[in-house]
């Protein structure tokens, strides 16, 4: 079995800062908040009305080969993909040189095909359909006889990786569903394809668009959500003790992976490196986290072998940090286990203080803006940060990014199931 | 590092375990559904699962929904076959499924959510509305802190997460894994399939199929032999012929006993692969369409027909990728469970 170094040679985002990663980024950096009222929906009279959603205009494929994009999730999906695959320098691989690419991609966390029902319905409707309330029965009656004119294809898990496998050409495709780890889980699934040399390229990446009248209620129900409506600004707030919850937010980020040697030997920009990753379990309840972090410390650690490094290497923590009270507890119980004394001594920071939880997408964001803050020495704050919470005692870089030379990045995902997932992304040195 | 199949388990319309399997391929009749008035659907269904050595095992059974029950009443049998009974904390999962949860999700679509709340939604409800909760509810129950993976990748998802399960084990991330496919069939699937011209003369079916993977220094650790040797997962864009020739081709090993192809009964065996004669099965005649699931009930068919002698040798099981791609995993059966 090989042991291949796996760089990123492309980046690419349609999330609500942007849809230029590096400009999503810069705001990121400068703690800009983007959550707020939820306009997908009238939230009025729902527990919880905050969102963070893609509000602007954004130029994405109308079709892909065979696909027809008709729905926000495959323009999100294409959209990103389109983007990373033009910063790569990559075009569709053909023939033979297609079974060197794969595609990893984030999907099918909660009620995925859900968030299809709404286009699909109104398809079949007209537009002025309420897919919630529409009779499924009379649905299913009238769509049409092709399944793909009715949409009804779109049911099925794995719609949006053959898209971006089109664009890619790539041969090999699947999808990962760990919840809330699926993004980081896709990256590390793609490090792991080429590190061992099954294939050259991998587009990895996720996709949500969660923000819908039957998940926001769903997830406020379990709790999950903050309720701040009075205040969406200020709703996510990582390891606050004020914090109650996290923000639902939606688009779709990519990375490009691929060895060093393929990248080098087409003189692509290599603009960093995938050091390591970490897989572990919690097994210790469905929808809660072990609050021990006994799991998200195994994860980290797996992660940190894996990357060939130990504690005193890691010069930042991208937290999983959703700003449940749940969380972020064990999350910075497991982060002292992992790295011990130096936990105290690095900024532990998480990107959802500003733009909530992109659910499946939100390890492939997190992961691109990983890299950005290797490249560009800021690392981003923790907004909302006001008060200290006693069983959140780390350096979480309140409010204000901070300029520092950073060489590796932890990265965590942690999910629903008890699914854990860690990342190191570090410097790239040829 | 070679990797065994140290236990099966499954569940299909044909009942529990092996001897489900068994009854499914000797022709257990299928149901007959309609989804509108006036229409029949035939349908390998399990339906609402009862399992009280599961319901023994996990105190929170009753929660689990259809889909959940199934890929964990075979994760259940599989590591009571592989007699995996203690020590199992690096042990991990991976399934894979078409559809997964979609039956909770239509049931929570239901609801009526336009007020402040999802009126009468509980929110065990929504625990069975992520894809991977059979999964979790295994690694939760059996204490599984392994690797924990779902996979979403159509009809080959469950060879898919063998294909990915070697990759784990050879690199040392686990000593074994839960490897299969789990699926539920819905009212909507039903009219999916019966508008999918790919998918005619064959009855669509709900299930499970897991498999124990493990280390081969793992399974002599615990003194466990393996029913086969699981030489690799091949997998290959182009023709079925081509990917199977291909694959038998990869792997050296004894003669091949068993060739078992996803093609729908009423489909021709491709020319090049008629050497193989009566080697060749066709385990969805019998078993069903199941998608996500048809790789682990295709495994623990071929392992049972392994058992009952009724092939020695290689085995090719193969199930439909995206595109053109095609999954093909090649045993070696050991001919002595316990001793080989």
């Amino acid at each position: 079995m090989s042991n291949r170094r796996v760089v990123i040679t492309g980046m690419g985002a349609i999330v609500p800062h942007g849809d230029d990663i590096n400009a999503v980024y810069r705001r990121v950096a400068a703690g800009e908040n983007i959550c707020g009222r939820i306009t997908r929906f009238d939230p009025t009279g729902f527990l919880c009305q905050i969102g963070s959603e893609v509000k602007y205009a954004f130029e994405a494929p109308k079709t892909v080969g065979p696909y027809s994009i008709h729905n926000e999730a495959l323009a999100f999906t294409a959209g990103s993909a389109q983007r990373a695959l033009a910063m790569a320098g990559l075009t569709p691989a053909t023939g033979d040189a297609m079974d060197r690419r794969a595609v990893v991609l984030s999907t099918g966390v909660g009620p995925a095909n859900i968030n299809f029902l709404g286009p699909i319905a109104q398809r079949v409707h007209g537009k002025g359909a309420d897919p919630y309330k529409s009779d499924l029965a009379a649905f299913y009656a009238q769509a049409p006889n092709e399944p793909e004119a009715a949409g009804l294809d779109e049911f099925h898990l794995d719609t949006a990786a053959p898209i971006v496998a089109v664009q890619a050409g790539a041969a090999h495709v699947y999808n990962t569903a760990s919840a809330c780890a699926s993004g980081s889980h896709a990256v590390a699934d793609a490090g792991a394809l080429i590190r061992r040399g099954e294939v050259d390229v991998v587009v990895a990446g996720g996709v949500c668009t969660p923000v819908t009248r039957v998940l926001v209620p769903g997830f406020a129900m379990l709790s999950a959500l903050s309720t701040r409506n009075d205040d969406p600004a200020h709703a996510s707030r990582p390891f606050d003790a004020g914090r109650d919850g996290f923000v639902m937010g939606e688009g779709a980020a990519c990375l490009v992976l691929e060895s060093e040697e393929h990248a080098k030997a087409r003189g692509a920009v290599i603009l960093g490196e995938l050091g390591g990753w970490g897989y572990s379990c919690d097994s210790y309840r469905l929808t809660d986290p072990e609050p021990g972090g006994i799991g998200m410390k195994l994860c980290m650690t797996r992660a940190l072998e894996s990357a060939g490094m130990t504690a005193e290497d890691v010069d930042h923590v991208n937290a999983h940090g959703t700003s449940t009270m749940y969380n972020d507890r064990a999350e910075t119980l497991a982060i002292k286990k992992a790295l011990g004394d130096h936990a105290y001594k690095i900024p532990v920071s998480s990107n959802k203080s500003m733009f909530g939880h992109l659910i499946h997408a939100a390890g492939a964001l997190e992961g691109c803006l990983s890299v950005l803050t290797i490249r560009n020495g800021i690392v981003p704050p923790t907004i909302n940060y006001d008060t200290p919470d006693p069983s959140c005692d780390l350096d979480y870089c309140p409010n204000v990014g901070r300029e520092q030379k950073t060489d590796v990045i932890l990265k965590n995902s942690f999910g629903f199931g008890g699914m854990n997932v860690s990342v190191v992304y570090k410097r790239y040195e040829g | 590092m070679r990797l065994l199949i140290t236990g099966v388990g499954a569940v299909c319309h044909g009942g529990l375990g092996l001897p489900g399997v068994r009854a499914a391929l000797a022709g257990a009749p299928f149901d007959e559904e309609q989804v509108r008035p006036g229409d029949g659907h035939a349908v390998a269904r399990v339906g609402h699962l009862t399992d009280p050595d599961s319901a023994a095992a996990y105190r929170r059974w009753g929660q689990l929904d259809a889909y959940s029950r199934y890929g964990f009443a075979a994760s259940r049998l599989a590591l009571v076959d592989a007699g995996w009974d203690d020590d199992r904390a690096e042990v991990g999962i991976q399934l894979g499924t078409s559809f997964g949860c979609m039956e909770e999700n239509q049931k929570f679509d239901r609801y009526d959510s336009s007020g402040d709340v999802v009126k009468g939604a509980s929110p065990l409800v929504f625990k069975g509305t992520v894809d991977n909760a059979p999964a979790g509810w295994v690694a939760v129950a059996f204490r599984l802190k392994g690797p924990n993976a779902t996979f979403v990748s159509g009809d080959g998802a469950a060879l898919e997460a063998l294909w990915s399960a070697e990759g784990v084990l050879q690199a040392g991330r686990a000593p074994g894994l839960l490897v299969g496919g789990v699926e539920r069939v819905t009212d909507l699937q039903l009219l999916l399939h019966e508008r999918d011209s790919a998918k005619q003369g064959v009855v669509p079916a709900e299930g499970a199929g897991v498999v124990l993977l493990e280390r081969e220094d793992s399974a002599a650790q615990r003194g466990v032999a393996g029913r086969a040797e699981l030489l690799g997962v091949h997998r290959q864009r182009g023709t079925l012929a081509d990917a199977v020739l291909g694959a038998l081709a990869r792997f050296e090993g004894a003669d091949v006993g068993r060739v078992a192809l996803a093609l729908p009964a009423d489909q021709p065996v491709p020319a090049e692969l008629a050497e193989f004669g009566d080697r060749l099965t066709q385990p969805k005649a019998t078993l069903g369409e199941a998608y996500g699931a048809y790789g682990g009930l295709a495994l623990a068919a071929t392992l049972a027909e392994l058992e009952d002698g009724a092939w020695s040798g290689r085995a090719a099981v193969h199930a439909f990728g995206e595109g053109d791609e095609h999954f093909v995993a090649v045993l070696q059966g050991l001919d002595d469970r316990r001793n080989a």
